[in-house]
This record gives C-alpha cells, structure tokens and sequence, in this order.
C-alpha cells in the first residue's frame, strides 16, 4: 500500500506535524481550560445563591 | 533637600557598615560561584578567557541580586519606608539615593574584587581593564533595575525567588554587552561600541529606573 | 468615544457584549483555522529551497507575531490601569497574559524544530537573535504572571503588574537589539530560516494571512472568555452576577 503524498514523512520529515501537533495540543488545552472555568464558576455562584435563598426563606 | 538626599546616604552607608556580614555575604558568595564553575569541568579541560568572562559576569549578577533584598526589606520592617513615602521631598530622587547607597554597598565591592579572579581566569591584562570598566558601567545598572523589582516584591513575605525571575531577564542586556566585549577586549579588539552601549542603558535606567521604583513603592505600601 | 470607552468599562456591559460577540468569534476562529491548515499543508506551494519544511511557517510566523502584539497589549492596558484605574483594563491584562505565554512557548518549539530542519543536528540555535529574543518574552511573560499571581489583594497585583509590564516594554527593544549585537558577534551559521518569511511567494502569502486572522480571532476569544472568567470571580457578591446567573439557570 502507498502512503497519500501528503502523509509521507519521508517527504515533509516529521517535524511539521510535530509543530501543528504542539500548536493544537497547546491551543486546544487553554481553550478548554478557560471554557471550563467559566462553566465551573457560573455553577459555582448559581449553588451559592440557591443556598443564601434556602437560608433567607 | 541636598541635605535630606545626604542624609538619607550616609544612614543607608552606617546601617550596611553596622552589619557588616550583609555586606561581606555576597561577595563570599561571588567568589564561591565563580570557583564553581571551573570545579564542574575536567581539570585538563582548556579555560577559555571566554569562559572566564561569562562565569565573572554571571556571578556578579547573581550576587548583585542577591544583596537586593536587603535595599527596601528592612526599612519596610521598622516602618522608615512609610516615613520616606510621606517625607516632602521628591519619591523618584529619595529612591535614587537609596540605589546609590545600594551600588556603593554591594557594585564597588564587585568591580574591586573583578581583578583578583580575572587573573585567576588567566586573563589577559586588556580582558582585566575591560571588566573593571564593564563592571563600572554595569553594577549600577543592576542596581536600578534590581531596585523596580525589589519595590514591586517588598510587601510580599516571600519575595526571594519572584524577584530573581522579574529581574533576571531583564539583566540579559547587561550581561551580553558586559561579558562581550571583556572577550572582546581578551582578543585585542576594541570595545567603544559596547561600553558606549552599556553607557546609554546607565543613562537611559539613571533616567527612567527611580520614576518606576517610585511608582512602584507607592503601589506596595498603600 | 469616550461614552463607549467608558461603557465598555462597566463590568455587566462588557459582559453583555462579550456574549453576543463570543459565538461569532468561535465560527472565525474555526473556519479560519481550518482552512488556513488545509491551504498551507496541502495547497500552497512549497519553498524551493526549504522544500517542505517552510509550511511550519504558517504557525509559527503568527504565534511569534502575536507573542509580541499580545505583551505590548498587556503593557497597554497597564497604562490605562495606573493612569485611569479601569477595572477592566487590568483584567484584560492578567487574561491576555497566559495566552501570549503559549504563543511564545508554541513559536519557541515551532523555531525550533523549524531550526533543527534548517541548521542539522541541533534543536537550538543559540546563535538564532529572534529564537533568543524570543525566550526572554518567554521569560517575561512568566514574571509577569508569577508577580499577577503572588499578590492576595487583586487590585495591588495588577498595579505591581502593570509596572512590571512597562518596564518590560522599555527592556524589549534593548534586549533585541543586544542579542541581534551578540549574535552578529558570535556568529557561526546564518539564520535564512526565519528571515525567509520577510522575502514570500504571494501564493504563500494568503493562507499566512489566514492563519494570522486565525490566531488573532482565538486570542481574542480566549482573552473574553478569561476576562468574564476574571470578572465573574472578582464581582460575585454583585446584583448584575447574581441576576444573570439567575437568567442563565432559567435558559
């Protein structure tokens, strides 16, 4: 089987994918990060008010 | 207000000279590092006078910084910071002066003792006069800037190692120009464009430098 | 002008604009990213003399531009923090400053497998003046957010911050200016590697621009994002928090 031109490494030396594959993995963890962050923190203030609501009633 | 900015010196010089370990310590620890270096390489190795430029450079770096903590920490302590800040003469000069004090402290002692380990480096007679010179020009570089840092960590309990990572890079210039053209001088080179470099980062941090440590003094004790 | 400036400061309205605007931005950012990757992997001719290995360019041209764009940004917002103490402002700082720092950890490793390619044998080059330059904004970056992170009082932490930032800025052309001195100096191999991006095909020149939207729409995004993130944490005991948390549980 024939690797795809664009696949072969032989070609492009293996080294470009590394450096998307470096940029993606950085790229998409902070981007997940600070999505998850704010997702946990608007839970987080939602919680706290229910519980001064109980405590008020 | 001459007098002020007197004063304010000859008590920074009397405390340092009252407690004079503070101001032998980094010097001790200058001269240890700097025979480190060569104890990490193979006693055959061949010492470059390179080497030897780099490894001088770098240690009066650190120990310059080293010293640093002692500019602001102990007047923050006993409150006398407080007494400067509300004190009616100009922030930015008080805090020169105190820098200057800094740099007589702890540069002096630096480019008084470069001599002794340059030979030790085997470095030839121009690579000495050029690091004497380097260091002249240098040191209170350091000082100035290690002073921005100083102000911005003072009110931290823990500002030891934080403060070597703000200052640090910012030492590079010094460091390059400084250990450069001592190597270059080592080869017979002449080093005008590198010291009258150095000269204008003197002028330019002499100029900018205490305006920062002011603001910056200001930030930390209010 | 200054009504929008001074409406943009207030916390719910940047909050309000921020999600109306973050949607669109995730589209661009993808799209732009997507296609960008796909043109400058697969259709845009390569560099006759670095064959290949010139498509690590499209990331790393933009990741070290943006690097630098990104601090003078923070330096920016720096300012406007110390002369006119917007709250704002210095949030945009403490937000934009981990994502500058990947920027220049992505264009550190891309320079330098692009260099290992370019020069053999060695993965750093520390004669490269830019690879330098380049890890001291690295090491910049780091001190700005250990200083950002080393104070309890959030509102002293990012006048400190902001200090340390213009300092920053007034050191970054004399840093680049002694390494360019101390390479030329010392140096050994030329560095046509990255100077080849100053001299490009104009069929290269489109999926680069494309790229460099890309990286912009994601800072962007991102910079929102840890900017509600902060605001969200700094101004949790408000009304507008609370009321909107309370709109967001109904939706």
């Amino acid at each position: 089987m024939t690797l795809p031109e664009w696949m072969d490494f032989g070609k492009w030396t293996p080294f470009i994918w590394w450096c998307y594959v470096v940029t993606a993995v950085v790229l998409i963890s902070i981007g997940i990060l600070s999505y998850r962050k704010e997702h946990r923190l608007l839970r987080n203030i939602a919680q706290q008010k229910r519980r001064e609501h109980r405590g008020a009633s | 207000m001459r007098h002020a900015l007197f004063t304010l010196l000859k008590r920074d010089l009397l405390l340092a000279f009252r407690q004079p370990s503070e101001l032998i310590n980094p010097l001790i620890f200058f001269l240890i590092v700097v025979s480190l270096f060569p104890m990490g390489l193979k006693p055959e190795t061949p010492f470059l006078p390179m080497m030897g430029a780099a490894v001088i450079w770098v240690a009066a770096l650190l120990a310059s910084m080293l010293s640093l903590d002692s500019m602001f920490r102990a007047d923050m302590e006993d409150g006398s910071l407080e007494q400067i800040l509300l004190s009616p003469w100009p922030l930015p000069l008080l805090a020169l002066t105190k820098i200057l004090a800094h740099w007589l402290i702890s540069g002096i002692p630096l480019v008084v003792m470069a001599p002794l380990l340059g030979l030790m480096f085997n470095l030839p007679a121009e690579g000495i006069s050029a690091l004497v010179v380097t260091l002249l020009l240098g040191t209170p570089v350091l000082s100035l800037i290690g002073a921005i840092g100083v102000a911005l960590t003072v009110s931290l309990r823990r500002g030891g190692v934080l403060l070597s990572l703000l200052v640090l890079p910012l030492y590079i210039p010094v460091l390059i120009f400084g250990a450069g053209s001592v190597w270059d001088a080592s080869l017979g080179l002449s080093i005008r464009g590198p010291v009258l470099f150095m000269g204008a980062i003197l002028v330019l941090a002499l100029t900018l430098a205490p305006l920062a440590v002011a603001g910056a003094l200001r930030i930390s004790l209010e | 002008m200054w009504v929008w400036f001074h409406k943009l400061g207030s916390p719910p309205y940047f909050y309000r604009l921020s999600s109306r605007l973050l949607p669109w931005l995730a589209v661009a950012t993808l799209i732009s990213f997507v296609v960008g990757t796909i043109w400058g992997l697969f259709y845009a001719p390569s560099d006759y003399q670095q064959a290949d290995t010139s498509r690590i360019m499209y990331i790393h041209v933009p990741a070290a531009m943006f690097s630098m764009s990104i601090y003078m940004v923070i330096a920016a917002a720096g300012a406007v923090t110390l002369i006119w103490r917007i709250k704002l402002a210095d949030l945009v700082a403490a937000a934009s400053a981990p994502i500058g720092a990947s920027y220049t950890f992505i264009a550190l490793i891309t320079g330098s497998l692009w260099g290992r390619t370019m020069w053999g044998d060695t993965y750093w080059e520390w004669t490269d003046p830019r690879l330098m330059s380049e890890l001291i904004l690295f090491f910049l970056y780091l001190g700005y957010m250990a200083l950002n992170a080393a104070f309890e009082d959030r509102r002293r932490a990012a006048r400190a911050a902001a200090v340390l930032a213009l300092v920053g800025v007034v050191n970054i052309p004399i840093i680049h200016y002694s390494v360019e001195w101390w390479t030329s100096l010392h140096q050994g191999s030329t560095t046509r590697g990255m100077q080849f991006a100053a001299t490009i095909y104009p069929s290269m020149r489109y999926p680069l621009y494309l790229m460099m939207l890309a990286f912009a729409f994601f800072y962007a995004q991102l910079m929102f994002k840890n900017t509600r993130c902060l605001l969200l944490e700094s101004e949790r005991n408000n009304s507008w928090v609370k009321e909107m948390v309370t709109q967001h549980d109904a939706a």
